[in-house]
C-alpha cells in the first residue's frame, strides 16, 4: 500500500505536466471544435457543422490526399533505404561502423531549411544536375521537371528522414542475435530466407515506429512542399494555418486539426495491418 | 509595460506655492501662444515598446539613436501575414502590444473587431507633413476626425520579369498567355492575388458576387497554368527571379528589381495597367497598447525626412511625403515611383477594399476569398 501511494507520488509531477502540456491544449482543441465559430472567437450553440465542412469539402479532400500520397511514399521510401543503411551498418560495416553512423547523426545537424535550399541549388535549372548533365552532353536543355515537383518533395524529405529511421531500425538489429540468424542458416535457410522469417520479423517493430514517425512528419509537413513543390505542393496542414490566422475561424481549424488525426490514424492502422500480413510485424507487436 | 512612478511628498510654503503657480501660469500662456500657432510639441516617450508587425517595419537602424535618446526598449515580434496581427491583439498573448501595422483594406474589419486604439492629429504632429490624401483618408481617419492609423508607406503590385529572358509583358492578363507556361511564379498573397485579378476583370472587389468569385478564380487558375511554383513569399520569389527558375511574377513588388541588381541580375518591373492595386501600410496603436506616449512618439518620427528617406531608400516603398521625396537622390530610387505626379496617380487608380466579414445578399465575404485562394492552390 505504502509503495503504490509512493509510485503515485512520484508520477504526479510528470502526470501534471503531461495533463498541462498535452491533455489541456489537445481538450481545448475538442471544445472548439464544436463551437460556434465568430471571427478570432467561439461561442454557443454547440455543433457539428464545423466536423461536416472538415469531413465533406472537396477541397480539403484533395489536400488530403496529396498529403498521405507525400507522406507514405516518403515514409515508405526512407524505412526501406533507411533499412538498408542499418544493416550496413549493423551486419557489414566492421570496424567503419561508428564512422557510419557519426555520418548519419551529422547528416541530422545540418539545418531543415538549409537542406530545402540546397536541394533547390541541386535540382534547379542551372543547379548542380543539370549543369553536370549539360556538360556531359546527355541533354540539350536543362531538365525542368526535377525541380517543383512531387518527386522533388518526396527525393528531399527521404534525404532529411533517411537518419531518423536508420538509427530506429539499427537499434534494433543491434538486438538481433547473431546465434538465431546463424540457427536459421543451419537449419537450410538461405540469406534471404534467413532476413524475412527471422531479422525482419524481429526488428518489424522499429520499422514500424520509424515509418510512423516520418509518415507523422512528412504528411503534416507543408513548408517544404511549398518550398520545392510547384503548384502542387499545397497540403493539408495549411488550412488549419489559414483557418486559425488568416481567418480567424478557430472552430473549423480545430476541427480540421481532428479531421488530419483521424485520417492518419486510419493511414497509420492500415499500414500495421499490412506490415502484419507480409509478416514484418509479429502477432503481439 | 507599467512604469514606476517614485512619489515623494514635500509640503511648501505659501511663498514656494505662489512662485510655482507664477511658473505654471506663464507657462500655460505660453503652450496656448504655441498652441496658437498651430505647432504641437513632438511627443515623447520612453520605456519598453512592443512591436507587432513585418520585419524591417521596426526600423531597426534608422530608430537606433532616438532609441538611446529616449531610453526606448523596443521588442520587436514579426508577422508572417497581415491576419497573424488581429489574431495576436485579440488572443491573450496580445496584452501589452503597443505598436501594429496595417493594409489600408483591412481598415474596417480590423476598426470593428477591436484591433485599434485611435488618436489626434495634435497627438502625432507629423502627419501634417503627408501629402493630404493620407491626412484626409477613410482608412485612416475617421469620421469624428480621429486617427485610427498614420500611414507611412505605399506602393504598387507590379509586374517583375527578368529583362534578358522575355519581352516586358503588356498586361496581367498576357500573363494568361501560354508563351509563359513554365515561366511564371505566383506568390502566396491570396489577398494582394486577388486584388489585381478582379481588378483586371473589372470586378468590384468589396461588393463582389458569387458568380464574380468564380471569374475571378478562372484567371487565378489560367495563370496556375502556366506557373512554375507558387512562392511562399515576396524574398522567395526574388531568389526565383535571380536564379532564373522563372520569368516573370503576379504580383510582384519594385524592390525585387534592386534585390536582382545587388546580385548582377537584371530583374526589371513593368505597372500593367490593366490592373494597378495600390498597397498602404501604415503604423497604429494596438488596442492593447500601455505605452501611448513612446507609440505617439514612434509615429511622429515615423513621419520626418530621416526615416521617410530610409523607407524609401531602404525598404523601397515610397514615401508618403512630399517634402521627403524631394529628397531622394538615388535615381534608381526615385525612378520606382512616380513622386511629381502623384495626385493625379492615385485619382486615376482609387484604392481597393476587401469584402466585408459577413456578407449580405448573394455578396461574398474575406474568408470566401481565402477559400477560393485555397480551392485554386488544391486544383
Amino acid at each position: 500500500m505504502r509503495r503504490t501511494a509512493a509510485g503515485y507520488l512520484l508520477a504526479a509531477p510528470l502526470t501534471l505536466l503531461v495533463a498541462a502540456l498535452l491533455v489541456l491544449p489537445i481538450g481545448t482543441f475538442l471544445v472548439y471544435s464544436f463551437l460556434t465559430p465568430g471571427q478570432y472567437r467561439v461561442g454557443l450553440p454547440l455543433t457539428l457543422e464545423n466536423y461536416r465542412l472538415a469531413f465533406f469539402d472537396p477541397t480539403y479532400a484533395k489536400l488530403m490526399l496529396n498529403s498521405v500520397r507525400i507522406g507514405l511514399v516518403t515514409a515508405a521510401v526512407s524505412t526501406v533505404m533507411g533499412y538498408i543503411l542499418a544493416y550496413y551498418a549493423s551486419f557489414q560495416a566492421g570496424k567503419v561502423k561508428m564512422a557510419v553512423l557519426a555520418l548519419t547523426v551529422i547528416s541530422i545537424l545540418g539545418g531543415y531549411l538549409v537542406r530545402i535550399y540546397a536541394w533547390r541549388i541541386v535540382l534547379g535549372t542551372e543547379g548542380v544536375l543539370n549543369s553536370a548533365l549539360g556538360a556531359l552532353g546527355l541533354t540539350s536543355n536543362p531538365l525542368q521537371f526535377l525541380l517543383f515537383s512531387r518527386s522533388a518533395v518526396v527525393l528531399a524529405l527521404v534525404n532529411i528522414y533517411i537518419p531518423f529511421t536508420a538509427l530506429t531500425v539499427f537499434a534494433a538489429l543491434e538486438n538481433v542475435g547473431r546465434d538465431v540468424i546463424e540457427a536459421a542458416r543451419d537449419l537450410g535457410a538461405g540469406p534471404l530466407r534467413a532476413f524475412a522469417r527471422v531479422v525482419l520479423p524481429l526488428t518489424g517493430r522499429a520499422v514500424f515506429t520509424g515509418f510512423l514517425f516520418v509518415f507523422l512528419l512528412t504528411a503534416a509537413d507543408y513548408v517544404t512542399p511549398q518550398l520545392i513543390g510547384g503548384t502542387s505542393g499545397a497540403m493539408i496542414g495549411v488550412v488549419v494555418y489559414d483557418q486559425f490566422v488568416r481567418l480567424g475561424n478557430w472552430a473549423l481549424g480545430a476541427a480540421l486539426s481532428f479531421y488530419i488525426v483521424i485520417v492518419f490514424a486510419a493511414v497509420l492502422a492500415t499500414s500495421w495491418l499490412a506490415l502484419r500480413a507480409f509478416g514484418v510485424l509479429r502477432r503481439g507487436a | 509595460m507599467s512604469e514606476n512612478v517614485n512619489m515623494t511628498v514635500r509640503w511648501m510654503s505659501r511663498r514656494e506655492f505662489l512662485r510655482a503657480m507664477s511658473v505654471v501660469a506663464a507657462g500655460t500662456a505660453l503652450a496656448g501662444t504655441i498652441g496658437a500657432c498651430g505647432t504641437p510639441a513632438a511627443p515623447k516617450g520612453t520605456g519598453q515598446l512592443d512591436f507587432l508587425g513585418w520585419e524591417g517595419y521596426d526600423m531597426l537602424s534608422a530608430t537606433e539613436q532616438w532609441r538611446k535618446d529616449n531610453n526606448i526598449d523596443l521588442k520587436s515580434a514579426y508577422i508572417g501575414n497581415s491576419e497573424d496581427t488581429p489574431a495576436k491583439v485579440l488572443s491573450p498573448a496580445g496584452e501589452g502590444i503597443d505598436l501594429i501595422t496595417y493594409f489600408y483594406a483591412y481598415y474596417k474589419s480590423w476598426g470593428d473587431l477591436g484591433v485599434f486604439n485611435t488618436f489626434t492629429a495634435d497627438e502625432v504632429p507629423n502627419l501634417k507633413r503627408m501629402y493630404p490624401y493620407f491626412q484626409e483618408g477613410e482608412y485612416w481617419r475617421l469620421p469624428d476626425k480621429t486617427y485610427q492609423g498614420a500611414p507611412f508607406t505605399w506602393l504598387t503590385y507590379v509586374c517583375n520579369y527578368r529583362a534578358d529572358m522575355i519581352e516586358p509583358p503588356q498586361s496581367w492578363a498576357e500573363l494568361t498567355d501560354a508563351k509563359y507556361k513554365g515561366k511564371l511564379a505566383i506568390v502566396e498573397d491570396p489577398g494582394a492575388n486577388i486584388l489585381v485579378a478582379a481588378t483586371v476583370l473589372g470586378i468590384p472587389t468589396d461588393t463582389m458576387t458569387h458568380a464574380q468569385l468564380e471569374e475571378v478564380k478562372k484567371f487565378l487558375l489560367a495563370l496556375k497554368a502556366n506557373a512554375k511554383t507558387i512562392a511562399p513569399s515576396y524574398g522567395d520569389l526574388s531568389n526565383l527571379l535571380i536564379s532564373g527558375e522563372v520569368a516573370a511574377d503576379f504580383v510582384g513588388w519594385a524592390a525585387l528589381d534592386v534585390w536582382g541588381a545587388q546580385q548582377g541580375v537584371n530583374v526589371t518591373s513593368t505597372l500593367p495597367t490593366d490592373g494597378v492595386v495600390i498597397s498602404i501600410d501604415a503604423y497604429a496603436m494596438a488596442s492593447t497598447v500601455d505605452n501611448r506616449d513612446a507609440s505617439l512618439a514612434w509615429m511622429n518620427l515615423m513621419l520626418t525626412d530621416e526615416v521617410q528617406l530610409s523607407v524609401a531608400n531602404d525598404l523601397l516603398t515610397a514615401t508618403v511625403c512630399p517634402d521627403t521625396a524631394k529628397l531622394i537622390t538615388d535615381p534608381n530610387v526615385k525612378k520606382l515611383y512616380d513622386y511629381d505626379n502623384f495626385n493625379a496617380f492615385i485619382e486615376k487608380y482609387p484604392l481597393h477594399l476587401f469584402p466585408p466579414n459577413e456578407a449580405t445578399g448573394d455578396q461574398v465575404t474575406f474568408g470566401d476569398w481565402m477559400k477560393a485562394w485555397e480551392e485554386v492552390k488544391a486544383a
